[in-house]
């Protein structure tokens, strides 16, 4: 009987206890910093708002300055490169530019120059290159043949120690495609140096996430390229990011044509092939890189560049409105709209 | 048919539980009519009558009429080894689980009521599990548990006093 | 009703307020559209009123709908709309920007459907 009624006490204080344990959560804080042109929303756990604040006004200060580095013309580091480049002569590099010019040139040879950070001036052309939106007209077709004859290519660049040389006048450096997931990865560091182990990064829709969102995995919604609200969902934990490179993002129209910011290193023009493609990988700079070259490789040829790329989950959704899944993607992927579509898987060669 | 020369003798706790199963494959029949937000879980009305068999004549008894419940029951409504039959065994099996636990840590302190309830909680569980890892794994179903969990308490909490009430008239002592 | 009998039902109401807790406030629709501006300010709107927000920034006013218990933004003066042509927002933690008015755009509840939108 005593023994009875003891172990009835003691069930009784282990869910209490239970209970408890589930009221003392870490709080998450939140907050929006504008950087690079763009809102990054910034989510982490945190023992103490002291601590949130000091891990929140850090990333700031970061990302004020990669976004003063990395500005392809505006006066600092990779503004100052640009000017030199075209001299073709030798000259010292600012120390942080030299790993993202590595690892981009990388991941250019890998994507078969579909990813090529080099066309500055192509993206100048177009009118791409500013905060604000070109007007329009799209420029001459002369242009930008002139432009593509001098094929600009990272591989023109020469680096020893840290001083640089184009052997290639028409290389200007513009790091749109790249900077955005390069940055990411580097606040993530900076979050992992002061001892947080779960916040979610988004730049402008483009993100990043380590640890959990408390008991559950962080909950991402992937906007719906083809009109309004989200087409699927992804449940990411761990370390993961989520990067999509799509048509709708800027673009301006002209004579009743659109002209989005993606551009073909190949024809000069914007790739039209596809909406929008999605990868999700371990690095948000492989992922930054790997949305814009297989955007840029379109329907067919995608998969070839994934694999080349070393990505594994990958949606691309085409203009015709199909959508298309790497089997790693199909495993991970929820869609969420009504009219949810009948995906294709193509796996990677 | 060639006559056969075994023979079943059938002793007073055979047809007692025989009795009870009866009782309980009825209730599980009429219970199949009530309409339900997921299809094919039910409150488990038919739990009570293993209640009662636990009470009256044990654990071995209760199991029994549990057993035969669910199986001839959904050969009754055409169910046997359907989806909706493995939701009831599934229902049972739990529901045998948790009113055993609270038989095993407390009997002397229990009536019908408690055991309907702990009973009727781990029916819907049980049900539940099954149907979220066969048949609809979408986290989105489980939205649907606290409500009838909430159904299922009040349905342990009547028929659970009804099978006390019964008890009392009966002047049948507990176990 | 013994002893025993009160312990399980008070068992089982805690039982059922922790999955009440646990599975229902998880996916509770959005209740109210936060509009963030890049002053600073922050206006939350109740979703149940349908109403009209006219927001100032840098380019102009930004005008934001209720209705339906949807949010959207209606009109806004900058020149690309993608904030516009996203359309109505109707789940839980779908945010959208207008970046170069500065309005941020979210829908938010007791938790949030998306703890990130990816575009």
């Amino acid at each position: 009987m005593t023994l009875r009624r003891s172990s009835l006490r003691a069930l009784l204080t282990l869910l209490a206890a239970l209970l408890l344990a589930g009221c003392s959560k870490p709080e998450p804080y939140s907050e929006t910093i504008i950087a690079f042109g763009t809102l990054v929303d910034v989510t982490l756990y945190a023992e103490s708002p002291a601590k949130a604040d000091e891990a929140l006004r850090m990333i700031e200060s970061d990302l004020q300055y990669m976004h003063e580095t990395w500005h392809p013309w505006k006066a600092g580091s990779l503004g100052r490169m640009n000017l030199l480049l075209p001299t073709g002569g030798w000259f010292s590099s600012g120390p942080s530019l030299l790993p993202i010019i590595g690892q981009s040139t990388t991941l250019s040879e890998q994507s078969d120059g579909l990813f090529n950070p080099a066309i500055g001036q192509l993206v100048d052309l177009w009118g791409f290159h500013g905060e604000d939106l070109p007007a329009g007209p799209p420029p001459e077709p002369e242009a930008i043949a002139a432009l593509l004859d001098q094929a600009p290519r990272m591989s023109d660049l020469e680096i020893d120690g840290i001083r640089i040389r184009s052997r290639n006048p028409a290389v200007k450096l513009d790091f749109g495609a790249f900077a955005k997931g390069y940055g990411v990865d580097r606040v993530i560091e900076r979050l992992v140096e002061l001892g947080i182990t779960d916040a979610i990064v988004n730049a402008g829709g483009d993100l990043r996430a380590i640890g959990r969102h408390g008991s559950r995995d962080w909950r991402v919604g992937i906007r719906d390229p083809r009109g309004q609200g989200v087409i699927a969902s992804l449940e990411i934990s761990g370390d993961e990011s989520v990067f999509t490179s799509g048509n709708y993002e800027r673009f301006f129209e002209w004579d009743g044509k659109r002209y989005h910011h993606i551009i073909d290193p190949r024809t000069g023009y914007p790739a039209d092939d596809v909406l929008s493609v999605t990868v999700l990988h371990d690095s948000g700079a492989v992922a930054d890189a790997a949305a814009t070259a297989l955007f840029v490789a379109g329907r067919e040829d995608w998969p070839r560049i994934a694999a080349r790329m070393g990505v594994q989950a990958v949606m691309v959704v085409d203009t015709d409105g199909g959508v298309a899944l790497t089997p790693a993607m199909a495993e991970r992927i929820r869609f969420e709209s009504e009219d949810a579509p009948d995906p294709q898987i193509r796996p990677l060669p | 048919m060639p006559p056969t020369s075994l023979k079943l003798t059938a002793e007073v706790q055979d047809l007692r539980i025989a009795w009870l199963a009866a009782l309980a494959v009825a209730i599980h029949v009429l219970e199949s009519a009530f309409p339900s937000p997921l299809p094919g879980v039910k409150p488990g009305l038919a739990n009570v009558v293993v209640v009662m068999a636990l009470l009256m004549y044990g654990w071995r008894a209760a199991l029994a009429v549990a057993v035969l419940r669910v199986i001839a029951g959904s050969l009754f409504i055409g169910t046997f080894l359907s989806p909706t039959f493995f939701l009831s065994l599934s229902g049972a099996a739990l529901a045998l689980c948790t009113m055993g636990l609270a038989w095993f840590i407390g009997r002397h302190h229990l009536t019908a009521i408690g055991l309907s309830i702990a009973a009727a909680l781990g029916h819907i569980t049980g049900q539940f599990i099954t149907a979220w890892l066969l048949f609809i794994p979408h986290e989105a179903i489980w939205r649907l548990y606290p409500i009838l969990l909430s159904t299922s308490l009040i349905f342990g909490l009547v028929s659970g006093t009804m099978a006390h009430a019964l008890f009392r008239k009966l002047k049948i002592p507990a176990a | 009703m013994k002893r025993g009998d009160w312990v399980v039902l008070v068992l089982a109401t805690l039982l059922i307020g922790v999955s009440y807790a646990h599975f229902w406030t998880g996916r509770m629709p959005a209740t109210e559209a936060r509009v963030q501006t890049g002053d600073g300010h922050r206006h939350d709107l109740p979703l149940e009123h349908d109403t009209t927000l006219r927001v100032p920034g840098p380019l102009g006013d930004t005008r934001i709908e209720v209705r339906d218990g949807r949010a959207r933004i209606a009109d806004s003066p900058c020149s690309d709309k993608f904030c516009v042509h996203y359309g109505w927002l109707h789940r839980g933690g779908e945010t959208i920007a207008c970046l170069p008015n500065r309005v941020v755009l979210q829908l938010a509840g007791a938790e949030q459907d998306f703890d990130a939108i990816n575009f």
